[in-house]
C-alpha cells in the first residue's frame, strides 16, 4: 500500500499499482492513447505525463509507466503538464487531422488545428501499438510488428507479405482506436462451372496483413462464427477436445444442475477439465452443485460423472 | 600459462617486458581501423616479406592507434638498446627505405615523428626504459616526445597501451600492469572495498549523462537476486566518431580486466559486451582477448582460487545510435528490437533479463583497473573537482590533425582544438563547435574556452556525452549543419514515442521551408516551444535532445538564421 499525493488529495494506492491506475481509481482523468489494461504499460503516446515530485526533485513523468510509490506529490494539470500535452496532441493532430478520436482529444483540450507552421499529413494509424501487442501479449501470435524505423516506422505484417502467423482472431481491428485496420466478413460464394459447382465458404479477410481464413461453421445451428486458424490455435494452447468447437457459444448447452436430485457429493466438480463446477453451501450440511457458464466450456463431461442423473 | 596464484602474474609480466624490449628489432604497425583504412595492412604485409627476404633480425607486430590518425600508417621501430621511433606515414613505397635505414641504424628524417627513450605512462612503476646510454647522433635530431606539445599536452591514463601493445598478446597488456588489479582486487580486497574505491574516484560515467558509477554499483549490488549482470555499452552509434572502436582495436584487455573488477564488486558472474557489428577488426581481435584471457585463467570459473566466476559474451549490435541507450541496448541484447524502456525500474534494479544490472560505457570500464589499482583518492586528484579523470576525446570536422587524445577533465576546448587538432587547417577561423556527439549543442567560438567538465556544457547547452569533439569552420553555413543533425535524428530515432518521432519529422519540414525561403518568425517560435516541451515528454535522451542542436543553432547564430526568413513584400 503506497499512500501519494495526486492534485493535492491524499489517495492510496495497492501495491505495483501505476499512478495511471491510482488516479483512475479516484476519478481523476488522465488522457490516454496507448494504454490498455490487459496489455503492459508501452510509454509510447505521451499523452498521460504527469508532474511527479520526488525527494525534492519534479521531473516530468508518464504516469502509465511510474509506479505509485510512497510521498510522490503528482499533478496531472500543472502548466508545464498541459504544455507539454498540448504539443502532444498538435503533433497527433497533423500527424492525423481525420482521425476521430484525435479530433476528440483535440476538442476536448480546446485545440482547433496543428500549429499552421507544421506540415500535415493524412494518416490513419497513430502507432499506439495497441494491436502489435495485444497479438504479441494476448493472443501470442505475433503475426504482426513494426517495421521500419524512424520517422518512417509503421505496424506491418513480416516483410509486407501475407501474415504467416496471424489467425485472423481480429483483436487487432477490435483494439485498434483509430479503425485503420479492418476485418470484413465475407458470405459464401459459389463458382459454377460446367464440371460442377465449387463453394469456397465464408471466410474473414483482414487487408492490412493481406490475409483470408475459412470461417468455422456451427455443426448445430450452420452460422459461420470464428475462423478454423484461430480456433486450432486456442485448442492447441488450452487442451481442448479436437471437437470443441464444432458448435458455436451461441448454440453452446450449459449443463443444469437439478437440485432436487443433486446429492452435494462433488463427483462433478472432481472430475471437471477446467473447474467450472463448485459445491454451493445450502446452509447446514447441505450442499449442491453450481456451474460457473462463464468458465464452462459445455463438454458435458460432468453430465457421465454424475451418479443421480442430476445434471443435464 | 595458466595463472593459479598471484605471484604467476610476474612470470607472464617478464615474458611480455621480454617481447616490448626485444633482443632482437621490434617494429610495430599501428593497425587499427584508422590505419588499415590507410594501407597500414598493406605495410605490415609489406615489411613482413621485406624482413624475411632480407634476412633481418626483427619481429613485425601489428598493434593499435595511439592517436595519431592523420598521420598514418605509423610505424614504430624499437632497436635494442635504442630510443622508440615513431614515423608515420609511411607508405608501402617507403618500405625499403625505412628497412634500409634499420640495417644501418640510421633514420629516415622525413618520416620520423617523435622518439621516446622510455615508455611514457608507466604508473606508478619503475619506467620501461628503451634508450641504453647516451643517444646515438642519428637519432638526437628527432624531438623527444615528451617536447611535443600533441604528447606533452595529453595524459594517458586510460589509453596508455594503446598503440604500444599488441592488443592480441596478453602477455604484453600484462607487462604493462595489465590485470595486476584484477589480482589485488580478488585477493586483497572486498566487493564493498571496492565499490568504496570506484565511489571515492567520483568517477562518472563516460557515455553522455555523466552518472557516478559507484552510485550505479551500489544501487545494483543492493538489488534483491542473486544472478546479476554486468553490460558493456560499446555500440557508439555517433558519426564520425571512432575512439570506441580504436579503444576495442588497441587495447581489448583493458574492458575485459574492468567488467570483471566490476562483476566481483557486484556480485555478477556474467558479462556482455555490446559491439556494433560494423566494427569486424575490433571484435575479432575482442573476441581473441576473452579466448586468452580465459586460457590464462583470468576469466572463467574460480579466478584465482578466489571463488569468484566471471564469463563474458560478445553480442554484435546493428549500430544504431539509439541502442546507446542503456535501456535499449538491453532490449537489443534480449533480441528485441533496439527501444528504450520506461524507468523506473533502473537496470540496476531491473535490467537484463529483468536482472540487476550494471550498464557501462567502454571508457568508464577502462578506468576501473586504474581506480582498482591506484586508489579513487589519486584518481579524484586528476581532473575538476565534480568532474574527475581523464577524457578520450575524438577530435573531427575542420581539424588539421583529426584523431583522438586523452586529457584530463577540466581542459579548455580551445587548447585541445590547437593544439592536438592543430587549427582548422583551411586557414579559416574556428567558427562553431558540437561537443558530446549529434545529442550535444553547437556553440560558437566565443565560447572557445569553455573546459571540458560535465558540468560546464550542461550549462552552456550541450553535454560531454561521449566525447565528440566537431569543429566548424567560418565556411560552414549553420543551418545546413542543423539539418544534417536532424536528419540524423530522423534517421535514428527508434520511433515509439510519439514526441520525439513526429517532433523530428516536423523539425526537419520547419528546417527545410526556411531553406527554401518559407520560413517566418513563427516558425522559429514553434521550434523553441516544440523544443521545450520534446525535453520534457520524450521517452529517452535521444528525444529529449533531439532538438537540441537546432535550438543551439538558433540561440548562437540567430542572425544567420534570420537572414534566411521569408522577408516582408518578397
Amino acid at each position: 500500500m503506497a499512500t501519494l499525493k495526486i492534485n493535492g488529495k491524499k489517495i492510496t494506492a495497492p501495491d505495483g499499482a501505476t499512478i495511471l491506475e491510482a488516479a483512475r481509481e479516484h476519478d481523476i482523468k488522465i488522457p490516454t492513447l496507448c494504454s490498455n489494461e490487459a496489455l503492459k504499460p508501452y510509454g509510447a503516446c505521451r499523452l498521460c505525463i504527469v508532474e511527479v515530485t520526488k525527494n525534492g526533485r519534479t521531473t516530468i513523468e508518464t504516469s502509465c509507466t511510474y509506479p505509485a510509490e510512497d510521498g510522490l506529490d503528482v499533478k496531472t494539470e500543472s502548466p508545464r503538464v498541459a504544455e507539454g500535452r498540448k504539443l502532444v496532441i498538435e503533433l497527433y493532430l497533423a500527424r492525423c487531422p481525420n482521425v476521430k478520436i484525435i479530433r476528440q482529444l483535440a476538442e476536448e483540450y480546446g485545440i482547433k488545428e496543428s500549429a499552421p507552421q507544421m506540415g500535415k499529413d493524412n494518416d490513419y494509424c497513430i502507432l499506439c501499438g495497441l494491436c502489435v501487442r495485444a497479438c504479441n501479449e494476448v493472443v501470442k501470435a505475433g503475426a504482426i510488428q513494426f517495421a521500419g524505423s524512424g520517422i518512417n516506422k509503421i505496424v506491418d505484417s513480416p516483410f509486407h507479405k501475407t501474415a504467416e502467423d496471424c489467425v485472423a482472431c481480429g483483436s487487432c481491428a477490435f483494439i485498434c482506436p483509430t479503425g485503420i485496420i479492418k476485418k470484413n466478413d465475407l458470405p459464401s460464394t459459389s463458382q459454377c462451372t460446367p464440371e460442377g459447382c465449387t463453394s469456397t465458404g465464408a471466410q474473414r479477410e483482414i487487408l492490412n496483413w493481406q490475409v483470408e481464413h475459412k470461417l468455422k461453421v456451427c455443426t448445430k445451428c450452420g452460422n459461420p462464427y470464428s475462423p478454423e486458424p484461430h480456433l486450432t490455435k486456442i485448442t492447441r494452447q488450452y487442451y481442448f477436445l479436437p471437437e470443441f468447437f464444432n458448435i458455436c457459444p451461441s448454440c453452446r448447452q450449459y449443463p443444469v444442475v437439478d437440485e432436487e436430485k443433486c446429492l452435494g457429493c462433488g463427483g462433478c466438480m472432481e472430475n471437471c477439465p477446467i473447474g467450472a463446477l463448485e459445491l454451493e453451501d445450502k446452509g447446514g450440511y447441505d450442499k449442491k452443485a453450481h456451474v460457473f457458464t462463464e468458465n464452462c466450456t459445455a463438454c458435458h463431461t460432468c453430465e457421465d460423472y454424475c451418479p443421480m442423473k442430476a445434471i443435464s | 600459462m595458466k595463472i593459479n596464484r598471484a605471484s604467476d602474474l610476474s612470470k607472464i609480466k617478464k615474458q611480455g617486458l621480454d617481447l616490448l624490449s626485444p633482443a632482437k628489432t621490434r617494429i610495430t604497425v599501428g593497425s587499427a581501423t584508422c590505419g588499415l583504412a590507410k594501407g597500414a595492412g598493406k605495410v605490415l604485409e609489406a615489411l613482413k616479406y621485406e624482413v624475411k627476404k632480407q634476412k633481418i633480425p626483427a619481429e613485425v607486430v601489428a598493434v593499435g592507434c595511439n592517436g595519431l590518425c592523420y598521420a598514418e600508417p605509423i610505424v614504430e621501430v624499437i632497436q635494442p638498446g635504442k630510443p622508440r621511433i615513431t614515423y608515420g606515414p609511411v607508405t608501402v613505397e617507403r618500405v625499403g627505405e625505412l628497412l634500409k635505414a634499420i640495417k644501418t641504424g640510421k633514420v629516415v628524417q622525413d618520416l620520423a615523428l617523435a622518439r621516446h627513450d622510455e615508455e611514457a605512462y608507466c604508473l606508478n612503476i619503475a619506467p620501461l626504459k628503451y634508450a641504453k646510454g647516451k643517444v646515438p647522433a642519428a637519432l638526437s635530431g628527432i624531438k623527444e616526445y615528451r617536447k611535443q606539445d600533441f604528447f606533452k599536452n595529453q595524459l594517458k591514463l586510460v589509453s596508455k597501451n594503446a598503440g604500444t601493445i599488441s592488443p592480441s598478446r596478453i602477455e604484453e597488456y600484462i607487462a604493462l600492469d595489465g590485470y595486476r588489479a584484477l589480482v589485488k582486487v580478488l585477493t586483497e580486497m572486498k566487493p564493498e572495498d571496492v565499490i568504496k574505491e570506484v565511489t571515492a574516484s567520483k568517477l562518472r560515467g563516460r557515455g553522455g549523462a555523466g552518472f557516478p558509477a559507484g552510485l550505479k554499483w551500489q544501487a545494483c549490488r543492493s538489488a534483491a537476486g542473486d544472478k546479476k549482470y554486468i553490460v558493456c555499452n560499446g555500440s557508439e552509434g555517433d558519426p564520425e566518431i571512432g575512439m570506441h572502436r580504436s579503444f576495442l582495436e588497441s587495447d581489448p584487455h583493458a574492458i575485459i580486466e574492468g567488467m570483471a573488477i566490476a562483476g566481483y564488486a557486484v556480485g555478477a558472474d556474467a558479462g556482455y559486451i555490446y559491439v556494433n557489428d560494423r566494427y569486424v577488426v575490433a571484435l575479432e581481435r575482442l573476441e581473441e582477448a576473452i579466448k586468452q584471457a580465459e586460457q590464462t585463467g583470468l576469466l572463467g570459473s574460480n579466478i584465482l582460487g578466489s571463488g569468484f566466476s566471471f564469463s563474458l559474451t560478445v553480442k554484435r549490435g546493428g549500430g544504431a545510435y539509439v541502442c546507446g541507450e542503456e535501456t535499449a541496448l538491453l532490449n537489443a541484447l534480449e533480441g528485441l528490437s533496439g527501444e528504450p524502456r520506461p524507468r523506473p525500474p533502473y537496470p540496476a534494479q531491473q535490467g537484463l533479463f529483468g536482472k540487476p544490472t550494471v550498464v557501462n560505457n567502454i571508457e568508464t570500464l577502462a578506468n576501473i583497473p586504474l581506480i582498482a589499482l591506484h586508489g579513487g583518492k589519486w584518481f579524484a586528484k586528476i581532473g575538476t573537482a565534480s568532474s574527475t579523470g581523464t577524457k578520450i576525446v575524438a577530435l573531427s570536422g575542420a581539424v588539421a590533425q583529426p584523431g583522438w587524445v586523452e586529457v584530463p577533465l577540466g581542459t579548455p576546448v580551445k587548447a585541445i582544438i590547437e593544439t592536438f587538432g592543430r587549427g582548422t587547417g583551411t586557414g579559416k577561423k574556428v567558427k562553431a563547435f558540437q561537443t558530446g556527439g549529434p545529442s550535444g549543442g553547437v556553440l560558437p567560438a566565443s565560447l572557445l574556452n569553455i573546459k571540458l567538465d560535465y558540468d560546464q556544457l550542461t550549462k552552456a547547452g550541450s553535454l560531454l556525452g561521449s566525447g565528440g569533439l566537431l569543429v566548424m569552420d567560418e565556411g560552414t553555413d549553420m543551418l545546413d549543419m542543423a539539418k544534417f543533425l536532424t536528419d540524423f535524428f530522423a534517421e535514428e530515432t527508434c520511433g515509439k514515442c510519439s514526441t520525439c518521432r513526429e517532433g523530428v519529422k516536423r523539425l526537419q519540414e520547419i528546417i527545410d521551408s526556411i531553406m527554401q525561403g518559407y520560413g517566418t518568425k513563427e516558425h522559429l517560435n514553434l521550434v523553441k516551444r516544440m523544443a521545450a516541451a520534446m525535453s520534457d515528454t520524450a521517452a529517452c535522451a535521444l528525444g529529449k535532445t533531439a532538438a537540441v542542436p537546432f535550438l543551439s543553432v538558433l540561440k548562437h547564430f540567430p542572425k544567420e538564421v534570420e537572414g534566411k526568413l521569408l522577408r516582408k513584400g518578397a
